[in-house]
């Protein structure tokens, strides 16, 4: 048995989902549940649906059979629901994704003010506050084009913060960074998963993700092959195809 | 020969007004074609239904037929399908509304398509409503990006209007070839149009070129 199956409404919850991408089976029959405060970490070949999963979670791609539950919230739903359950689940990106054309308080105002309805100062004291946070503070008034790929990423987490979410998703944070940039992006991830958030992150960072989760997916071909907990995972989980992927990224 | 500047003189007011019309009629096709170019940019993005349909109907339609071919059959069809007159400035500013539309739409698209799809999904993922993604995200670099089409554009239509003399509507190269013919002096009237349309069109050439660089220098590519 998987950690967390047994409790009885699980924060993220996916039965059969199944979603393609014209004829290529991107995921194939996902289930899983994932609690309050627990911290996932995906790993696995790429094309194997790690992106696409934390992707359907989001809405950002309609998922063609299965449902999706979270926080209550049902998927396919509404364009309400879809709209509620992003509230709910923030996401940063591997390409950072900030809109070039603001600044980054704008970058990171841009949503309490428009979806949450928040008054101009307060998401304006919610920036400054975010960004001290991670480490950026001073550079504020700047453009995403002006900052360093680690300090775009940080940004891109505070915005992701300010619509203050239950569950943030992390899709390869720290993949398209020089490696000198690496440790400032995870230092921040951590401190978040040291603050109870719900979170799942797709990562190549082996290292990285057996520190800071309490349990690991390994995904291929679009299903879930490993579902353990990270020390399990790690130690004792006898599967020929995850060794075979441990041994080439480890 | 001599260049008959007293001609010119002569009949100053009536180029500068013919001018005037070519300026107006310009303006007001290119507003619309704004419009049915937005639209139709719309129904093509929406990539699929009635709408989608329609729209890349009108837009192969009209960037495909000659413009003069166009000209001429809104001027002489058009009236007899809906069996009203219409002038031949009106029908001149239909013709190249449709004209403008259909290339416009292409050129919003382009500008729209050229935004980087990352940061629509990053507006999506923070719950922002549609409305203002396209306000705020879309729109602002999309113009950016479709600037120098745009101006580029709109000297292809300013040189266009100039067809609208096969249907008598009084813009410069109707009026210079009219007084041409009326005081022989086809050589003066005919060089001063050449200039008046430089004078009006290289401003804009500029504008295109220059908006190009800077955009070049924005995004690196």
């Amino acid at each position: 048995m998987s950690a967390g199956q047994a409790a009885e409404n699980p924060f993220i919850h996916c039965r059969g989902v199944c979603k393609y991408f014209g004829n290529f089976k991107a995921l194939d029959e996902i289930s899983i549940d994932i609690e309050a405060g627990e911290i996932v970490c995906i790993v696995g070949p790429s094309g194997g649906g790690k992106s696409t999963l934390l992707r359907v979670l989001n809405a950002l791609e309609p998922i063609d059979s299965g449902e999706i539950q979270i926080d209550q919230i049902k998927l396919p739903g509404s364009r309400k629901d879809v709209e509620d359950i992003r509230r709910e689940v923030g996401m940063v990106f591997q390409q950072f994704n900030l809109f070039e054309h603001m600044s980054i308080r704008e970058n990171v105002t841009f949503a309490p003010r428009m979806s949450r309805k928040m008054s101009t100062k307060n998401a304006n004291q919610l920036a400054e506050d975010l960004l001290r946070r991670v480490g950026i503070a001073e550079q504020i008034a700047k453009y995403p084009n002006h900052l360093s790929g680690g300090q775009q990423q940080r940004v891109a987490i505070a915005r992701a913060l300010a619509m203050q979410p239950k569950a943030m998703l992390f899709d390869e944070p720290t993949s398209a960074l020089d490696p000198e940039m690496v440790a400032e992006v995870l230092d921040v991830i951590r401190e978040l998963a040291e603050s109870g958030m719900t979170m799942l992150i797709v990562t190549h960072e082996m290292g990285f993700a057996k520190e800071v989760s309490d349990r690991m997916l390994y995904m291929s071909g679009g299903r879930i092959i490993v579902d353990s907990e990270t020390r399990e995972f790690f130690q004792s989980v006898d599967n020929s195809d995850l060794n075979q992927f441990l041994s080439k990224i480890l | 020969m001599r260049f008959e500047w007293d001609q010119l003189i002569r009949y100053g007011p009536e180029l500068l007004q013919a001018f005037g019309v070519t300026i107006v009629i310009s303006a007001i096709s290119l507003i619309i074609g704004i419009v049915l170019g937005m639209i139709a940019c719309l129904g093509k993005l929406s990539g699929q239904g009635g709408a989608y349909r329609l729209s890349i109907a009108f837009i192969d339609f009209f960037r495909t037929i000659p413009e003069v071919v166009l000209i001429f059959w809104v001027y002489s069809c058009l009236p007899l399908l809906l069996s009203v007159r219409i002038s031949s400035e009106a029908c001149g500013v239909i013709a190249l509304s449709l004209f403008s539309g259909a290339y416009l739409a292409e050129i919003f698209r382009a500008g729209v398509l050229a935004v980087p799809r990352g940061q629509v999904d990053a507006a999506h993922a923070l719950a922002i409503p549609r409305l203002h993604i396209w306000r705020k995200i879309i729109i602002p670099p999309a113009i950016r990006r479709m600037m120098p089409a745009f101006v580029n554009f709109l000297t292809e239509l300013l040189k266009a209007t100039s067809l609208l003399s096969a249907i008598a509507v009084a813009e410069m190269a109707y009026v210079a070839s009219i007084l041409g013919a009326k005081t022989l002096s086809y050589f003066e009237f005919l060089s001063a149009i050449a200039v008046l349309y430089f004078i009006l069109i290289f401003p804009f050439s500029v504008w295109a070129r220059r908006s190009e660089k800077k955009l070049l220098q924005r995004t690196g590519h």
